[in-house]
């Protein structure tokens, strides 16, 4: 008899502890501090952020731990700002797209037949379109603002929503309780009001969290293009493009990437333990 | 005991879970004769098919064995991969639960046949081709030439079923272990399977373990068996007497459960 | 290529190969998206609040009321929005995607001069995305929860969530300005001049030439901006891979095809692979067309000519016709690729091509 007991190989997987991951709790850390940050700009500051002065494309120094840019405002004041700009915005188009998205896709799960087949054919037209690319067309259409940069990138979101929350309408729907809710007399409105909606909150939210940091990045990307909000705003994808203007001032255009960088990794990071945890199989963005 | 093939002794396996190794596998032992089917029963999750897959070192990744294990008249020795490894498909081979999904959906009959048979027994590409022929019509598969040329999705569980088991047998293996290959199946198709596993037998001398949750059907089948319960041998005997005189309870209780089903007309 | 035949009583039904009907499907779909696309491209030509006139010529055709006479008579302004949209549509067949605001040329010619130097780029990243998407996707599949995996799925997470923009800077900041390994922007150096026209990229254009002093020097141009979108890319690639391959890795055939005594690279490569390599290339296949527009956001950084540099330029001109040309153009590329991908998959898959 053989009593050794040898193990084959070393770790295992840890799914059930997605919580207590280091990377995961240095991801919600980030996060958290960059809250903070939008919230707290105007206080953290050294400088206002559109204040110009004559201490142009200055190298990172002690007045100025990021340098300043090419109308010597300060970048550091500038990514600060950045967060307040970008966090809100990307929150709404989050909302936004979740509202609109999410609304279709009660509407298509719930009633099914016609409404179900137009409102599917549409998303399968917009995800035709690469994001970036019809978010660019919509804002220079209806012409460059925040606010349009948000239309324009709930508009090329939404779809997303709306077949994740029809699928999740799908599933209940197939538990057979719409249907027994009806024979009972249930009126569609409570139905969706007690089981509907209740059973679709998870997988929008898990949705809503893989879909934050995108959001960063793709209004990032449309002000990198000039179609965000308005300069002097401190948009940090429209701070990187002004690096451009001269590439070896390199912490004109490196300081505000850091900042997009690690809000976006962060939402996808904590995105992807959701996913992980809640519901392994749902397949989100594209 | 030369006619012993198989023999496993105290064997044990832990696998990793979520708060260190759960034990899925106590103290088994069993054997196997030549020419012998010897079957396992147990409800999921009794450790039944966990035997198998250890025999054959499928087990997930991190799974801790110990034990001994005799195969065709030497050692065996779990910790060893290569060793281990080369009894697969040539020494022992298995057939599994549901052959829709045992067959890989996009290469063809042919060629799910032939290449084991390369690999282990050599063959040129025409002779495997011909034991391939020869196979499926020892499986009594119609029409062996097209159905080589054919995909998983165009035949049914059954011949699916039988087309498996002329994979399994493929390389000569000395030992067939059969998972719950009839579970799957409709209860007019199960009985020829069982029919061709015991005519492989009694034509070839072939060896097979053959697990099931249904006691019944070792009744005419199996010389020996196991009985399985929290991964443990909790009853082992002459199949014939076990039937007749079960020792243990849980015995009684899987009997007891197999006559409330049979009750049932067909 | 057989006809189906639509008018067929049913009665006597001819028995339409399963290939056959399953190719008209994708084919009808993807021309109803095409058509979708154009009507959306109208919408946000047409249809946009504000004057059309305005929105969609320069200011010199502006002032010159014959430009606008012409332009309205052209998309047929006057007239009520469907027949706008006929209009638009029948402009569209004959190739009139509108004159671009700010080069004053058919967007048409605009995008096909444009074309070349995105494929230049996008056609070697593409390749390599694939090759390591596969390899690095693969290596953490097969090591899936172990510390490697970890890794991978960490770095690749990193590559979806740096801005490409900002990554091509850092890339040109680093390799031109500091190291002096690139030599920077462009397609060609100052002292080159453009091999003449074949397949319009430079490199092979170059060695067909006979001239591989100026093919080498259009590789190193090309370098950095195939790096940046290849590392984008991969990324995407990676952990579609990763989790495609999990998936199949899963599946009794895998064990069945180990249980048979194959070797491990058989098994690997014949069986794992084979399984998932359908849906990998159809993700490629879209990924190739993200990556086209992508390319907006990089090439404007490397001066490179190409259709994103196109974009960019269009967008900070607010040139909509140009702006829209584009959308429209990706747009059908990527749904033309995805009816290319559908039709290899429904050759490469016996269960699609036969049954």
């Amino acid at each position: 008899m053989t009593a050794t007991v040898l193990p084959r190989s070393g770790a295992r997987t840890r799914r059930h502890r997605v919580w207590r991951q280091p990377v995961v709790v240095t991801a919600l850390v980030v996060l958290a501090a960059w809250l903070a940050v939008a919230v707290l700009a105007g206080w953290l500051s050294p400088y206002d952020p559109l204040a110009q002065s004559a201490d142009i494309y200055a190298p990172p120094s002690a007045a100025h731990p990021f340098g300043t840019d090419e109308l010597g405002r300060d970048v550091l004041s500038r990514v600060l700002h950045g967060a307040r700009l970008s966090i809100p915005l990307a929150l709404a188009i989050v909302a936004g797209a979740l509202l609109v998205g999410g609304l279709l896709g009660l509407v298509a799960g719930y009633l099914g037949r016609v409404a179900d087949e137009i409102i599917m054919r549409v998303t399968d037209l917009v995800f035709a379109f690469p994001q970036i690319i019809l978010a660019m067309a919509v804002t220079a259409a209806f012409g460059p603002s925040a606010t349009n940069a948000v239309l324009a990138l709930v508009i090329v979101s939404w779809p997303v929503y709306a077949r994740v929350i029809r699928g999740a309408v799908l599933s209940i729907r197939g538990e057979n309780y719409l249907s027994a809710a009806r024979m009972l007399g249930v009126g569609p409105v409570t139905v969706l009001r007690r089981d509907v909606i209740p059973n679709s909150v998870g997988p929008a939210i898990v949705l809503a969290t893989l879909e934050l940091g995108n959001a960063v990045l793709l209004l990032a990307g449309l002000s990198f293009l000039g179609l965000g909000p308005r300069p002097p705003a401190p948009e940090w994808g429209a701070m990187v493009a002004l690096g451009s203007n001269d590439i070896s001032m390199w912490w004109v255009s490196v300081f505000p990437g850091l900042a997009i960088l690690t809000v976006v990794l962060a939402c996808n990071i904590l995105g992807d333990a959701i996913r992980d945890r809640f519901d392994p199989n749902l397949v989100g963005g594209r | 005991m030369s006619d012993e093939l198989l023999a496993v002794e105290n064997l044990a396996v832990r696998l990793p879970g979520p708060d260190g190794p759960v034990p899925v596998l106590n103290d088994v032992s069993l054997t196997v004769q030549r020419g012998q089917i010897v079957g396992i029963a147990g409800e999921s999750g009794s450790g039944k098919s966990m035997t198998a897959r250890t025999l054959l070192d499928l087990l997930p990744s991190g799974a801790e064995v110990s034990g001994t294990l005799r195969f065709d008249g030497a050692e065996l020795d779990h910790r060893d991969r290569k060793a281990m490894h080369a009894v697969r498909g040539h020494g022992i081979a298995m057939v599994f639960q549901d052959p829709t999904a045992a067959l890989h959906p996009m290469l063809s009959i042919g060629r799910q046949l032939t290449e084991h048979m390369r690999v282990h027994l050599g063959l040129t590409r025409t002779q495997a081709k011909a034991r391939a022929i020869e196979l499926l019509e020892q499986v009594r598969l119609p029409d062996p030439g097209r159905a080589l040329r054919s995909y998983p999705h165009q035949f049914s569980g059954g011949q699916l079923q039988r087309i498996a088991i002329a994979s399994a047998l493929a390389a000569r293996p000395k030992l067939l272990i059969a998972d719950e290959p009839t579970t799957a199946l409709d209860v007019t198709v199960q009985a020829g399977i069982l029919a061709l596993l015991d005519s492989l037998r009694s034509e070839f001398g072939l060896s097979v373990l053959f697990i099931t949750h249904d006691l019944g059907v070792l009744a005419s089948l199996a010389t020996h068996t196991c009985v399985f319960q929290h991964g443990r041998v909790v009853e082992s005997a002459p199949t014939a007497r076990l039937l007749r005189s079960p020792g243990h309870p849980y015995t009684r209780a899987l009997l007891a459960a197999r006559a409330e089903t049979a009750e049932v007309p067909r | 290529m057989t006809t189906v035949e639509t008018s067929a009583p049913p009665a006597r039904r001819p028995r339409v190969p399963p290939i056959v009907r399953y190719l008209a499907r994708r084919l009808a779909i993807a021309v109803g998206l095409l058509f979708g696309s154009t009507l959306i491209g109208f919408l946000l030509v047409q249809a946009v609040p504000g004057d059309p006139v305005a929105a969609n010529l320069s200011d010199e055709a502006l002032g010159d009321p014959a430009a606008v006479a012409a332009f309205e008579q052209r998309w047929g302004l006057d007239e009520p929005l469907p027949v706008q949209y006929l209009t638009y549509l029948r402009n569209l067949v004959q190739g009139d995607l509108g004159t671009s605001q700010h080069t004053g040329r058919p967007v048409v010619e605009d995008l096909l001069d444009h074309i070349p130097a995105t494929l230049e780029i996008a056609l070697p990243a593409i390749l390599l995305s694939v090759l390591l998407g596969i390899g690095i996707g693969m290596f953490a599949a097969l090591r899936h929860g172990r510390a490697a995996d970890q890794a991978v799925r960490i770095g690749s997470l990193l590559g979806l969530s740096t801005p490409p923009f900002w990554l091509s800077l850092l890339a040109l900041y680093l390799f031109f300005f500091v190291l002096g390994l690139s030599p920077g922007g462009g397609r060609l150096s100052p002292e080159f001049s453009p091999p003449p026209s074949v397949t319009g990229l430079y490199p092979v254009d170059a060695l067909l030439a006979g001239d591989p002093m100026l093919a080498w020097d259009a590789v190193q141009h090309a370098a950095l901006p195939v790096l940046v979108l290849t590392l984008v890319t991969t990324a995407t690639l990676v952990r579609f891979v990763r989790s495609a391959l999990l998936e199949v890795l899963r599946k009794d055939y895998i064990t069945a095809a180990h249980a048979k005594g194959l070797p491990p690279r058989t098994v690997l490569f014949r069986h794992l692979l084979r399984a998932g390599l359908v849906q990998i290339m159809t993700m490629a296949g879209l990924t190739f067309a993200s990556m086209l527009a992508g390319t907006v956001l990089i090439e404007s950084v490397f001066a490179w000519p190409g259709l994103g540099n196109y974009a960019y330029t269009s967008a900070s001109a607010l040139d909509r016709p140009a702006i829209l040309g584009v959308t429209l153009f990706v747009a059908a590329t990527y749904i033309l690729i995805n009816l290319v991908v559908d039709l290899l998959y429904g050759l490469a898959d016996p269960r699609i091509r036969l049954s």
